[in-house]
């Protein structure tokens, strides 16, 4: 329903962290390659290599989960239970919802636009956008378990858990009625 | 194999079964986004995971473990937040950036401050996405809510490890 991007979001979006890690690579290499040698470039790449073995089947399975969970994360039920009488079970399901819906965020805002649209309350909205940028469970499993170790990354996750209650709280504490604007192209 | 894999391929399975059982939701449907998320994704995740090496080669490990290592408390915690959140950047760079810097001496605490800042307050994302997307009342707002939590980030990712 609400998977189809923005096309102009979406089109900025495919080619430019390409490009991004592509030069990142390319200036990182050379500088090594200029002040180390040819060695370490070589030496550089071997260790790459066990972290590539290590990554891409991981990643394959997160792509696996992110097609599986669009299809399947019931927007409409959520956005009934985190209506304006919701209270803290309004902010839990936020969390909960944040943390497990897949995609970038040209999926999440106009998922978070149709929920404060369906008469989802602000500050359970606030906790889903919170909750998916620093507890979203595809983001953990693909990237960062591959990347810092598992030990790491569930440190981070736990350091996080507090955040997006919280920030539904602080922005129901300070902007409780606002006026959401209707948010276009969806 | 590790923990999170099994759990991984778990949850694909369970996922799967449960798409397959409902009538009104379709298995080829999922594959197809799953197909596009992952032309989308090699052409990133590889160079990055290349740069990841050199970048580790190239970080000044001393200056580092001045600023935000172990030692360095809430003061170095709070620096490393707001580097977060200034970091224009996502996943593919932070995280190999992150990585590095643990290797050259950085505290495990003063990181866990980093990557919360940087997932509440991506700056890049405020401005590609955060603003077009959500508008910029709702955005700004998230936003202010963000700045106000940096303190606690960092504070947390000192309280987890201890």
């Amino acid at each position: 329903m609400t998977s189809s991007a923005p096309s102009s979001a979406a089109k900025r979006r495919s080619r430019g962290p390409a490009i991004f890690a592509l030069s990142l690579m390319t200036v990182s290499g050379s500088l090594c390659w200029y002040l180390y040698g040819w060695e370490t470039v070589r030496q550089v790449l071997f260790e790459d290599w066990d972290l590539m073995v290590n990554v891409l089947p991981r990643m394959a399975l997160g792509v696996l989960m992110y097609g599986l969970l669009t299809v399947l994360v019931p927007r409409d039920w959520v956005a009934k239970h985190m209506g304006r009488d919701a209270g803290l079970k309004g902010l839990i399901i936020g969390t909960l919802a944040g943390a497990v819906t897949p995609g970038g965020p040209w999926v999440i805002y106009p998922v978070a636009a149709m929920l404060l649209r369906f008469g989802a309350e602000v500050g359970a909205v606030v906790a889903f956008i919170i909750s998916w940028s620093v507890l979203g469970m595809n983001r953990f499993l693909v990237w960062e378990v591959s990347f810092l170790g598992e030990h790491m990354a569930t440190l981070r996750i736990l350091a996080a858990l507090p955040l997006p209650i919280l920030g539904g709280l602080l922005i129901r504490q300070f902007w409780p009625e606002t006026r959401w604007p209707r948010v276009e192209r969806e | 194999m590790s923990v999170s894999t099994i759990v991984l391929i778990g949850m694909v399975i369970v996922l799967g079964l449960v798409v397959q059982v409902h009538p009104e939701r379709s298995l080829a449907e999922a594959m197809r986004l799953s197909t596009k998320q992952a032309i989308n994704l090699i052409p990133i995740i590889i160079p990055a995971i290349i740069s990841a090496g050199f970048v580790a080669q190239l970080l000044p490990s001393e200056e580092i473990g001045r600023w935000v290592g172990a030692d360095s408390g809430f003061q170095g915690a709070m620096i490393a937040a707001v580097f977060g959140s200034l970091m224009p950047t996502g996943p593919m760079l932070i995280l190999p950036v992150v990585a590095a810097l643990l290797s050259a001496d950085a505290g495990v605490g003063q990181m866990l401050a980093l990557l919360n800042a940087w997932s509440m307050m991506n700056a890049q994302r405020l401005v590609l996405y955060d603003i077009p997307l959500a508008g910029p009342p709702l955005a700004a707002r998230r936003y202010l809510i963000g700045m106000a939590m940096t303190p606690l980030a960092a504070l947390l990712g000192l309280v987890v490890v201890g």
